[in-house]
């Protein structure tokens, strides 16, 4: 491989977005075309990095011409790969419903989605090649401003208050995660991650874990999130809960796995925080009466169950159980994103998300219907969906490690998300007129996404065998 | 009270552990690699080689967080009439017109200084934006509020993103500027992103306001 | 003056700094307060970046991620501002909301 088609075939990912990002709030017309033009540009970069990948080591480029130490180095190994795929596929399709949906459903924000989606893309592709510690902390600060600003466009008090809180969190974050930088420079001499393995203290992982738990609302940092993913409009909500979040996880993976894989003292707890997500966040959610906010505690659940895997991915198991956090991560990301749509489709047919108020739902919107409940089995994780698939391997891995109690944890999750997603399908049934009739083909493309989610058990074979042999 | 004193406590702890972890685990930082490909980062600064060169790509980030920031403020719809300012006192009028070429001048020699000493874009373009924000406050209105400023705004990073995929497309890493020009490309970068960075400095001052 | 003692009494007031700012983001009501304290906050760290143990010549790197540090944290403050405006007219007061709805 030439390193000419490895610069630009790495770049695209990055500048695409970054460079559509740029010119768009110039743009008076075609706004979403040039979106969607950038975002097909991304899902093909995606498709030829996984194509030309060489399952034994990891493309890689030093930024500028210049190698680490003194530059900075992307590297597209199948974590990155599938991250980048995965993001594309969901960033996509939620952008192809954002230009059919929004228009007719909310016209005053429709046109000032563009720019931050782009943005927000194109620091997630960035965060993904990056090995650099402090580059991430940029690409992260790039990725805060851009969700913000997604959580503000409705422009209500409420939006604009758990904006606030979300940027204060993001910001407090930020801040401990830089200390942690600091400190990794000051003890190694360098800011890449491989170069310092091994070498991390203690304290610049512990704080930079702090900082990351905040951003991607880990319990118990978890309460901005709510408020803030259930007041940004429908795709920005998607992305938010299906993407977003899950970036300070894969840094998390990055960190705790390949860059300080000795340190086995923090595993545990970051899983009991885990443990904490995904019964607070189930409980929660069970309680809720509005369904964005259901779909948004549902997320902080989900999250808990990525937690898992730093106790799991030990000796013979690191293999499985890292396969199945990954392979959890897209699956939950395809289906939240999937629910968030047909939540957004459900607000614009009723003019509300009350769950008590659903009735009409399942007899003249029976795609979002299903879309919702095929994204509950991935949640709940029945078979054949990809959150089946994955969670048994993490359940394999909690026997086969002899912590048979985090399978308690993961079996436990299934049950409350099975209670909170019958609740929402339930609701929907009866005889009521919809306020609006919401138009078929965004719909379609959430169920497309559900189905995706489904299917991504069927298909997993291959992906999970290679994401175990991959595994650090 | 109590808070206070647990909070005192704390900070004297983590202060005294942080000194204890920093002196003894003494490792140098990266000055010597720096110094020693500093001839080839076509700059004579070993601070504007990193930012410009060697770690341009967080420097390309960086301006696009400016960006962004920019881009979300004039998101935020005012619903009231923005305020008309005060008429500027006699000192305003006095002043700004001279200082305008002074303030011009020395973005300049900031701008073409940071090849060789401290300075650069960001030094520059901090200028400008004090410069534009005066001549806001002595009125009449510069007028960056519309498209040009926007557009203005946005050109920095642009340019600078542009360079970098050239650069890709033509064979070399992203971001890698070819030998013969490295000097002058990072001139124009720098040049472009002073007026980009005085712009969105501005109007994000300025409060930003939505454009017609 | 002895070249390590002054940078790493810097790095010390960095670090106070940033416990104290860290501290009132999170109990200080006011948002504005809230705001300019992770301000404070980022300045802490920059401190702490900037350490040279050996007393030499100042690190270009260190020097560059603060310089970059600081146009990221005059970013976020100008929007948080911003933010905080609008919250201010849309809502009547510059706090956080802290019952929304369950």
């Amino acid at each position: 491989m030439s390193g000419a088609v490895a610069s630009w075939l790495l770049a695209a990912p990055v500048a695409l977005p970054l460079g559509a990002g740029l010119i768009v709030p110039l743009l008076r017309r075609g706004r979403s075309l040039a979106a969607l033009a950038a975002g097909a540009g991304v899902v093909a970069a995606a498709l030829l990095l996984l194509a030309v990948r060489d399952p034994d080591g990891a493309m890689e480029l030093a930024v500028g011409g210049w190698s680490p130490p003194l530059g900075i180095r992307w590297r597209a190994d199948l974590l990155a790969i599938t991250f980048l795929l995965s993001t594309a596929v969901i960033a996509l399709t939620v952008a192809l419903f954002a230009a059919l949906h929004l228009p007719r459903a909310e016209p005053a924000l429709a046109g000032r989605l563009w720019a931050p989606l782009l943005f927000l893309w194109s620091a997630l592709n960035a965060l993904y090649l990056s090995a650099d510690v402090f580059n991430l902390y940029v690409t992260l600060e790039l990725l805060t401003l851009a969700a913000v600003m997604l959580v503000t466009l409705e422009g209500e008090r409420q939006a604009l208050d758990g904006a606030m809180r979300y940027l204060l969190v993001a910001l407090a974050g930020s801040t401990v995660y830089l200390l942690g930088v600091a400190l990794l420079y000051h003890a190694t001499g360098t800011l890449d991650l491989t170069l310092a393995a091994g070498a991390v203290p203690g304290a610049a992982l512990a704080l930079m874990t702090v900082g990351l738990m905040a951003k991607g609302a880990l319990f118990p940092l978890h309460g901005w999130l709510p408020p803030a993913h259930a007041a940004a409009p429908a795709p920005g909500s998607a992305l938010l809960s299906a993407v977003v979040v899950k970036s300070a996880f894969y840094i998390l993976l990055r960190l705790w796995l390949e860059a300080a894989p000795d340190e086995h003292a923090g595993r545990m707890l970051l899983a009991a925080c885990g443990t904490g997500a995904v019964l607070w966040g189930s409980l929660l959610a069970l309680t809720q009466k509005r369904l964005k906010l259901l779909v948004a505690y549902s997320t902080v659940a989900q999250l808990g169950y990525l937690l898992l895997v730093f106790p799991l991915a030990v000796g013979s198991w690191s293999g499985p159980a890292y396969a199945g956090a990954v392979w959890l991560a897209v699956s939950h990301g395809l289906a939240k994103a999937a629910m968030f749509l047909a939540a957004g489709t459900v607000m614009h047919a009723l003019g509300h998300d009350r769950i008590a108020e659903l009735r009409g739902l399942a007899h003249h919107a029976p795609v979002t219907m299903l879309t919702l409940a095929l994204a509950g089995v991935t949640l709940m994780g029945l078979p054949p969906s990809g959150g089946f698939v994955a969670k048994w391997l993490l359940l394999s891995a909690a026997f086969g490690t002899g912590q048979w109690f985090w399978a308690l944890v993961l079996l436990a999750g299934g049950l409350l998300a099975a209670v909170y997603t019958f609740r929402v399908i339930g609701a929907g049934f009866g005889e009521a007129a919809l306020a609006r009739v919401p138009r078929r083909a965004p719909q379609w493309l959430a169920f497309a996404l559900a189905t995706a989610a489904l299917l991504a058990g069927v298909v997993a074979e291959l992906p999970l065998r290679q994401l175990q042999e991959a595994a650090p | 009270m109590g808070a206070r004193a647990v909070l005192a406590v704390l900070a004297i702890a983590l202060t005294g552990w942080l000194a204890v972890h920093l002196t003894s685990t003494p490792v140098a930082g990266l000055g010597q690699q720096v110094d020693a490909h500093l001839h080839a980062s076509g700059v004579a600064s070993p601070i504007t080689a990193v930012l410009l060169n060697f770690r341009a790509l967080d420097t390309l980030y960086e301006v696009s967080v400016l960006a962004v920031a920019l881009i979300a403020t004039l998101s935020l719809e005012p619903t009231r009439q923005p305020r008309v300012p005060p008429s500027p006192g006699p000192l305003l009028v006095w002043l700004v017109p001279r200082l305008t070429p002074v303030m011009l001048l020395l973005a300049g020699y900031l701008w073409w200084a940071g090849s060789t000493r401290p300075g650069g874009a960001f030094q520059a373009g901090a200028t400008i934006a004090g410069l534009l924000l005066l001549l806001a406050l002595k009125g009449p209105d510069p007028g960056l509020q519309g498209r040009g400023g926007h557009a203005l705004a946005m050109a920095g990073p642009l340019w600078f993103l542009l360079v970098g995929s050239a650069t890709a497309l033509a064979g070399s890493a992203f971001l890698q500027y070819p030998d013969a020009w490295v000097k002058t490309l990072i001139l124009t970068v720098e040049g472009v992103l002073t007026a980009a960075i005085g712009v969105t400095l501005a109007l994000l001052a300025g409060g930003g306001r939505r454009q017609a | 003056m002895s070249g390590a003692e002054v940078p790493l009494a810097y790095a010390l007031v960095g670090m106070v700094v940033l416990v104290r700012a860290l501290y009132a983001l999170f109990v200080r009501p006011h948002l504005l307060h809230k705001l300019v304290a992770g301000n404070l906050a980022a300045s802490g760290v920059f401190l702490v970046i900037t350490y040279a143990p050996d007393g030499g010549p100042p690190d270009p790197v260190a020097q560059a991620l603060v310089l970059t540090g600081i146009v990221v944290s005059v970013a976020v403050t100008a929007y948080g501002a911003a933010l905080l405006a609008r919250l201010n007219e849309t809502s009547g007061k510059p706090y956080l909301e802290h019952d929304h709805e369950a």
